[in-house]
């Protein structure tokens, strides 16, 4: 376990937080190179890209707050140290990054879909922050007999409140989860747009790691929340329905049945 | 050939708001299209039809519709906190909560509304108040849930 990356003098530089940056920075770098190959950079979007950081951020703290309310009271703490220490998930992150690119795209009158500029970023920026997950935070599964298996020392063990598997090898993963972005990262990028219809490429993507992670998270080690569920599975249940329901809709439209041109005439 | 590029032009333009840029040249190409006539009307065009400088008397009512939306969702989470919050059955928290995200939220509401009708607000600052919808109803249901909390202790 790595939790802390460099030290200089009085600054600490957390591997978590060093991950995140950087994937968030990396994401940043092709969502521009997207952005200003087709000619988009401008006002409207640069005030749609805040909205999303904000709208991300305020998300990730938000989706999964409600796990840790009940202990953040009865230790007398203010509610606010849930919004300043309290969990954090890329699930609500996503979703309120894009609840506010919505938002900020009616209200400016924003017409396009710019859903696939960030279908290549996301990946990405998750892979890299999946690194500092796996690196410094604990426990990386449940138990496991698998031969790859990982352990960790009992002092790292020890530095964690909460750690069911610690004693023996459990699953990395953290490292599945960065093999299923890096792959769909690697499938976006050659490929290009998966799908003909613009936004459903990213669309795609949200809900293939929505399925993933749901399955991911029998084997997290996250703690059951009800009906055997994590508070993660709890919260992608709306949020893959309504992908779902969106490919229905889209399915029964008829939208992927691309108009013909006119044949050139030779 | 392309004895009429304005058939390639027409098509992009009635498809790019809906299809990506490379289903329109794929398709365009496999009708027949020279590829790099296909590339410079694609370039051309330009992704024009993106920003609408003027919104639409409708995207006010929109804007509206998610203010209410986000309004009730967020009251919905801060309820489901607050059902899961110790202090919850003790009493006297509930009610306080329930009053104050109602008229504080109404009041937030209103403002907007007033905002976008009567100050005539579009544009750049209608999309300064869309950025600034969810940290409002965000720290409005904490803010809230906090001060709850705090009568309920006392």
């Amino acid at each position: 376990m790595l939790p802390v990356l460099a030290r200089f003098g009085p600054i600490t530089i957390g591997t978590h937080d060093f991950f995140t940056m950087l994937g968030l920075l990396a994401g940043f770098v092709l969502y521009y190179r997207a952005l200003r190959r087709d000619g988009l950079l401008g006002g409207p979007i640069t005030l749609i890209s805040v909205a999303a950081v904000l709208g991300g951020a305020l998300g990730a703290r938000l989706i999964t707050s409600w796990e840790v309310l009940g202990d953040v009271q009865s230790a007398g703490l203010p509610l606010t140290y849930v919004l300043t220490h309290g969990p954090k998930s890329i699930i609500g992150g996503l979703a309120g990054g894009y609840l506010a690119i919505v938002l900020t795209k009616r209200a400016l009158g924003y017409t396009l879909s710019t859903g696939d500029y960030y279908a290549a970023a996301i990946p990405l920026a998750l892979a890299i922050g999946r690194v500092g997950c796996f690196l410094s935070e604990l426990p990386l599964g449940t138990p496991t007999s698998l031969p790859w298996g990982m352990t960790v020392s009992p002092e790292a063990a020890a530095a964690f409140p909460r750690c069911p598997g610690c004693g023996g090898p459990m699953h990395p993963s953290m490292l599945y989860e960065i093999g299923f972005h890096l792959g769909a990262f690697a499938l976006i990028t050659t490929r290009g747009p998966l799908l003909p219809v613009r936004g459903d490429t990213l669309k795609a993507y949200l809900l293939a790691y929505g399925l993933f992670r749901f399955g991911i998270e029998f084997i997290r080690g996250n703690e059951v929340q009800w009906l055997g569920l994590t508070g993660p599975q709890l919260v992608l249940i709306p949020l893959v329905a309504w992908l779902l329901l969106h490919f229905i809709r889209q399915l029964r439209s008829g939208v992927y049945r691309m108009p013909r041109p006119q044949p050139a005439i030779a | 050939m392309d004895p009429d590029p304005t058939a390639i032009d027409d098509y992009i333009q009635a498809n790019r708001g809906t299809y990506t840029d490379e289903a329109i040249r794929d398709n365009l190409v496999s009708a027949g299209h020279d590829p790099l006539a296909v590339e410079a009307a694609l370039r051309r065009t330009g992704p024009g039809t993106a920003w609408n400088p003027e919104p639409q008397p409708a995207a006010t009512g929109g804007l509206m519709a998610e203010a209410w939306i986000l309004f009730i969702a967020c009251g919905l989470i801060g309820l489901a906190g607050f059902a899961m919050a110790s202090s919850f059955s003790t009493g006297g928290s509930f009610p306080f909560f329930l009053i104050a995200y109602i008229g504080i939220g109404l009041a937030i509401i209103l403002l907007v509304r007033w905002a976008v009708s009567k100050v005539g607000i579009r544009g750049l600052w209608a999309g300064i108040l869309g950025v600034a919808l969810v940290p409002i109803f965000g720290a409005l249901m904490f803010g809230t849930c906090v001060a709850a909390s705090s009568i309920g202790r006392t």
